[in-house]
């Protein structure tokens, strides 16, 4: 009870944290943000203008404006975004769908990949797993943008096979496969070294000497033990996947919270902006909560772990 | 985006025990003829390479034209080899200044007690908690588009990895035997670092920082893709792409080409940096 | 009676690619059944891939040959993968070292041990269960309704050895191969499974025994085969090779078993300075996880005086290197003092301590660890030279002083041979002059042989520098041939101390007197054979 709330307040800290830095960047960043609510209209009075940073609470010093955007948000607030005259969740929670749907192709793809390259390349021969690796190693080094404008190309405009644009399942596969490919290519490559090293163990001989098969071991022992640094990294890549929408969507012409948010930083949308850092923010503490709780699960020595002993007089104490 | 997302320890397994290949010597001849086109591009390619010719618009590779025209009737092989400093240095800075400002971070974090150990942590946490791509397009709201915006949007988020790997080894070297041999002889925390904790610790993260380069190299073009990078007419790879992408449909060249050199110049900074982490945990045994 | 397994002129060899290695060259045995054939070797002997090629797992780039290679009517020679699969752990099983990692540590102990009942389906899958319990029961594991449920990590060093036991003979082999079955187990511990293996064979399971230490091998085995670089030296009925051994190799292995030697005598021992002093030593951790606490080191005092060795013995969790990390001030104490030379020692300040932390050196018992893998010998003692500011002596005349070439300063310790590495250790000990050398556990990794060479060095640099040493050690006989008084450790406490011999031959705490009945022993030598030592039993563990 007492690490849940300990983790909970760890999860707000880091949220608040990343809240605070967003505001100061985008508040104390180039330009005026009335300039970019008013536009490349120059028929616009001082008056106008004037209303315009009212309405937005634009006038009131920097620190009052942080405080009641707090303030706000604890009541769940997120306020109105000002280019799309709007409330921000509703706005989030229109371009949210398509996004998680990405998402979550994106994933279905990319674990299913994964589990499949790894356990079918573990401990085989150069001839397979040289060709396979470095497609991994490819596929991490492809730049997400042009491998979206590349799928695009090949697959839709030449051979026809999947819709460009539109909104049926079959739309989603292109944009999914961009998102997922670098993920694959790097969860791939660290499950196989997991399972080739927990082969290597001894209670995998162990395993062997009681009659266990190859694929026995592989399935029954040492996928468990390759398992929790694969989750780890899952985490941590769905924030990067995060970010990958943002291209892939623009790419793809796909609405979602990517391109609203590239559409909202250009635009100085400051409640936006902030709107999707709390979201996405949010996920990942979420996320990473639940790999934390996931850990004991796949791990149960994790229930116990001593602190190594360090060497006297290297400590500063500060 | 992928691997600047990545935790450090990760990385380096990415790059271990890799079959013996080709890839190294193509990779290192590939990053040769780039260098010569970031320091003297003229060499490779002469004449100006914003020169444009309304007679030669979208014009197909050809012998005139190696890899064709742009929309303007620019010459793109030009482009690129004129684009590489800009698409190139802006990674390179990128990643060295990530890595400075890593390093600092994370030996702060180890060094300097609790406290200040769990303010860097919360720091990098935050740093992760936002998508790196969402925190580049903050960074590049706030200081508007060009190329230092780039440099600095890509450092700002490939701060964490370099910050933790340090801050491991360091934790990790202060429990080692070797460190408490070295006390035992009455060695000073300053020369025990300079011995054996920053010999030890430094080379892992030199090695990663080869690697995030490449990443680097990919993020700022993509930065540029968005709108982000350099203003036009400067050549940038990502902004040839962006741009060449309206006319794919008709010209197929205008897209592909910044898109393979860039896929390449990525592929190859990586092997380049898989390859040395390799000799270097050959040569050191243990 | 007819033999279960008989192997005729096995060769093992690995091919790296580069080249060729043959770890097994031209061995031959029978095993009849209820009967125990030992095989005996020091590290590189081939004794472990000759266990393993009979159970098809010598390894990856092995090719394993024989003229014969018969296990209970099947020829091995000529078997698929899957058919490897239907004998092992059903015809042949394996009892491993219980390392750490021996048994599956994410895995329930009861699923382990119901691995090979599923896979061969000897019992109906309702009655798994029941027979698993019924099992670990036989194999000595108390509540084994309990400790079903646990996990590997959960128990002892024991009792993961007797889990082992229960799974390699859950489905009654012929054959049982013991590979070290009670190495890095505490001696009373080791006892007790010496105790449940011999069970095990008079119930008529054929039991192959891989063991370094003869002293096991004289407790289980019926016969034994000594090998050496892949060859067979000398083999034959277990008294027979142990009591008069043929072949050099077999002598010389006997003959480096510590505990028959004494450590030169201390003339005057009482007159000599106190070098060391510990005064009611206290030493707490937390415990994770729990809210508990363990008091590593409790209320141990100690003097060591110019000279002499002060032995530490005790079983795993003792607390001896706790109060090896305590006199060498790397850790502070709770309660107590501790003077070196002395002087003020645990409560000088580390800036004022530096000054004089080359008057306490400490070899370990994992030298590699000790040194900076980007250094060479050289280096490593260079910087031990300078640390001491010694210009009189070179790297060469330190590895010389070890009794090591010096071609070999230009090498990286990872490649040297253990026993080096523990030469190189001592020598950067000793570079800085020392008063006092803590030496915790340092030759417990190594092979009998070279752990007498290593023993010897140590007594020469004691005897030519006045050195004191605090060794500690769980190994008695390594005790007894080193120090001149000993205290014996449990639980963190002192719970006996004195002279060796008294101590030794007439404990007084049933702690102590329980360590030494615990110990297997050597059968006498006869004095025809060896000559030289007495028929005293020898003890090791």
């Amino acid at each position: 009870m007492r690490r849940a709330s300990a983790r909970l307040g760890h999860a707000l800290l880091v949220l608040w944290g990343a809240l605070t830095l967003t505001f100061l960047a985008l508040h104390l960043g180039r330009g005026s943000v009335v300039d970019a609510i008013v536009g490349n209209n120059t028929q616009v009075t001082d008056e106008v203008r004037d209303r315009i940073a009212r309405e937005h609470g634009l006038g009131e010093p920097l620190w009052w404006q942080y405080l009641s955007y707090l303030g706000r948000l604890l009541r769940a607030d997120l306020g109105t975004s000002y280019q799309l005259n709007m409330p921000v969740r509703d706005a989030i929670a229109a371009q949210l769908p398509p996004t998680l749907q990405l998402m979550g192709a994106a994933t279905g793809i990319a674990v299913l990949t994964t589990l499949a390259v790894a356990v079918a390349t573990t401990r085989r021969p150069s001839w397979i797993r040289g060709p396979v690796t470095l497609l991994e190693v490819a596929g991490v080094a492809l730049p997400q943008f042009w491998l979206a404008i590349l799928l695009l190309t090949v697959f839709s405009f030449g051979l026809h096979w999947f819709p460009a644009f539109g909104d049926g399942p079959a739309s989603l596969v292109l944009p999914a496969v961009a998102l997922a490919v670098p993920m694959a290519g790097v969860l791939s490559q660290i499950l196989r070294d997991g399972l080739e090293r927990a082969l290597e163990q001894p209670f995998a001989t162990t395993a062997r000497a009681r009659g266990q098969g190859e694929r026995g071991v592989l399935l029954r022992h040492a996928l468990r033990h390759a398992l929790p640094p694969v989750v780890t990294l899952f985490g941590l890549l769905l924030g990067g996947m995060i970010g990958g929408t943002v291209v892939v969507e623009r790419v793809f012409s796909r609405p979602g919270v990517g391109v609203l948010l590239l559409n909202a930083v250009t635009g100085k949308d400051i409640p936006v902006v902030l709107g999707v850092v709390a979201l996405t923010a949010a996920g990942y503490v979420t996320l990473n909560a639940l790999v934390d709780l996931l850990y004991p699960v796949l791990d149960p020595r994790l229930r116990a772990a001593g602190p190594a002993p360090a060497v006297p007089g290297l400590r500063v104490e500060g | 985006m992928a691997v600047a997302d990545l935790p450090s320890a990760e990385l380096a397994v990415l790059s271990r025990r890799r079959p013996r290949s080709a890839g190294p010597v193509l990779a290192g001849a590939f990053l040769a003829l780039l260098a010569v086109a970031m320091i003297a591009p003229e060499l490779l390619a002469p004449g100006s390479p914003d020169a444009t010719s309304t007679a030669d618009i979208l014009r197909p590779p050809s012998a005139d034209h190696l890899f064709g025209t742009d929309q303007n009737g620019r010459d793109i092989y030009r482009r690129i080899v004129y684009g590489a400093r800009d698409s190139v240095f802006v990674g390179l800075a990128a990643t060295a200044l990530a890595l400075v400002a890593g390093v600092l971070v994370g030996a702060f974090a180890a060094l300097a007690g609790r406290a200040a150990d769990s303010a860097a942590m919360r720091l990098v946490e935050v740093l992760l908690a936002v998508p790196g791509m969402v925190t580049a397009l903050l960074v590049a709201a706030a200081l508007g588009p060009g190329s230092g915006t780039v440099v600095l949007a890509i450092a700002v988020i490939g701060v964490p990895p370099y910050a933790r790997i340090v801050r491991g080894q360091i934790l990790r070297l202060r429990g080692s035997g070797f460190v408490e041999a070295a006390v035992a002889q009455g060695l000073g925390p300053v020369r025990v670092a300079w011995r054996h904790m920053i010999p030890n610790a430094l080379p892992p993260v030199l090695l990663l920082g080869t690697i995030g380069t490449g990443a680097a190299i990919g993020a700022s073009a993509a930065l540029s893709f968005l709108g982000l990078g350099p203003r036009p007419p400067d050549p940038q790879w990502g902004a040839m792409l962006q741009q060449g992408q309206d006319y794919f449909a008709v010209a197929w060249w205008t897209a592909t080409v910044p898109g393979v050199v860039l896929t390449l110049t990525v592929l190859s900074v990586t092997t380049v940096g898989q390859y040395l982490q390799r000799r270097f945990e050959g040569r050191v045994p243990g | 009676m007819s033999a279960v397994l008989t192997v005729r002129d096995l060769t093992v060899s690995f091919d790296s690619g580069r080249r060729r290695v043959d770890a097994v060259r031209g061995v031959s045995f029978a095993l009849e059944a209820g009967r125990c054939l030992a095989i005996v070797g020091e590290s590189g002997s081939g004794k472990s891939v000759t266990a393993r090629a009979l159970l098809g797992l010598a390894g990856d780039g092995s090719t394993v040959r024989a003229s014969t290679m018969e296990l209970d009517g099947t020829d091995l020679t000529r078997l698929r993968p899957r058919q490897w699969q239907r004998l092992r752990g059903r015809v042949i099983g394996l009892i491993p070292q219980a390392a750490l990692v021996a048994l599956d540590p994410l895995r329930t102990v009861g699923r382990e041990v119901a691995e090979p009942l599923r896979l061969h389906r000897t019992v109906p899958a309702s009655g798994v269960g029941d027979r698993v319990i019924g099992l670990l029961g036989a194999a000595g594991v108390p509540a084994p309704d309990v400790r079903v449920r646990q996990r590997p990590g959960e128990l002892s060093g024991g009792l993961r050895q007797r889990v082992l036991i229960a799974s390699a003979i859950a489905c009654d082999p012929r054959v049982v191969i013991a590979d070290e079955p009670t190495t890095a187990l505490d001696v009373t511990v080791q006892a007790q499974i010496l105790e449940l293996l011999a069970g095990l064979r008079r119930t008529g399971t054929a039991m192959l025994l891989i063991s370094h230490d003869l002293a096991v091998v004289a407790r289980l085995a019926d016969e034994v085969v000594v090998m050496r670089g892949g060859r067979v030296v000398e083999r034959g009925p277990t008294r027979r090779v142990l009591g008069t051994p043929e072949h050099e190799y077999t002598r010389m292995l006997l003959d480096a078993v510590p505990g028959a030697g004494r450590p030169p005598p201390l003339p005057d021992a009482a007159a000599r300075p106190v070098v060391l002093r510990a005064e009611g030593l206290v030493k707490t951790y937390r415990l994770p996880g729990r809210d508990g606490s363990l008091r590593a080191v409790d209320d141990v005092s100690l003097t060591l005086r110019a000279g002499e060795t002060l032995g530490v013995v005790g079983e795993s969790g003792s607390g001896k290197s706790t109060l090896a990390r305590l006199v060498t001030a790397m850790t502070a104490p709770d309660a107590g003092r501790v003077e070196l030379l002395g002087g003020r020692w645990h409560d000088l300040g580390e800036r004022e301590r530096r000054g004089r932390r080359r008057e306490i050196q400490t070899v370990y018992q994992d030298p590699l660890s000790s040194f900076d893998p980007r250094h060479t010998v050289g280096r490593i003692l260079r910087h031990a030279l300078e640390a001491a500011g010694d210009r009189s002596r070179t790297v060469g005349d330190l590895l010389e002083l070890v009794g090591l070439d010096p071609e070999l300063s230009r090498r990286h310790p990872s490649r040297l041979s253990g026993g080096q590495q523990q030469r190189v250790a001592i020598a950067r000990a000793v570079a800085v002059r020392p008063r006092v050398v803590v030496c915790d556990e340092p030759v417990s990794a190594l092979d009998v042989s070279v752990a007498a060479q290593v023993l010897r060095l140590l007594t020469d640099l004691q005897r030519e520098h006045g050195l004191a040493y605090l060794f500690i050690s769980h190994h008695l006989g390594v005790i007894r041939e080193m120090s001149h008084r000993v205290l014996v450790m449990k639980d963190g406490r002192v719970v006996e101390s004195g002279a060796t011999d008294e101590v030794l031959d007439a404990p007084r705490h049933p702690y102590t007197a329980s360590l030494l009945a615990s110990l297997p022993a050597l059968p006498p030598r006869e004095p025809s054979t060896g000559g030289v030592r007495s028929a005293q039993p020898l003890s090791t563990s």
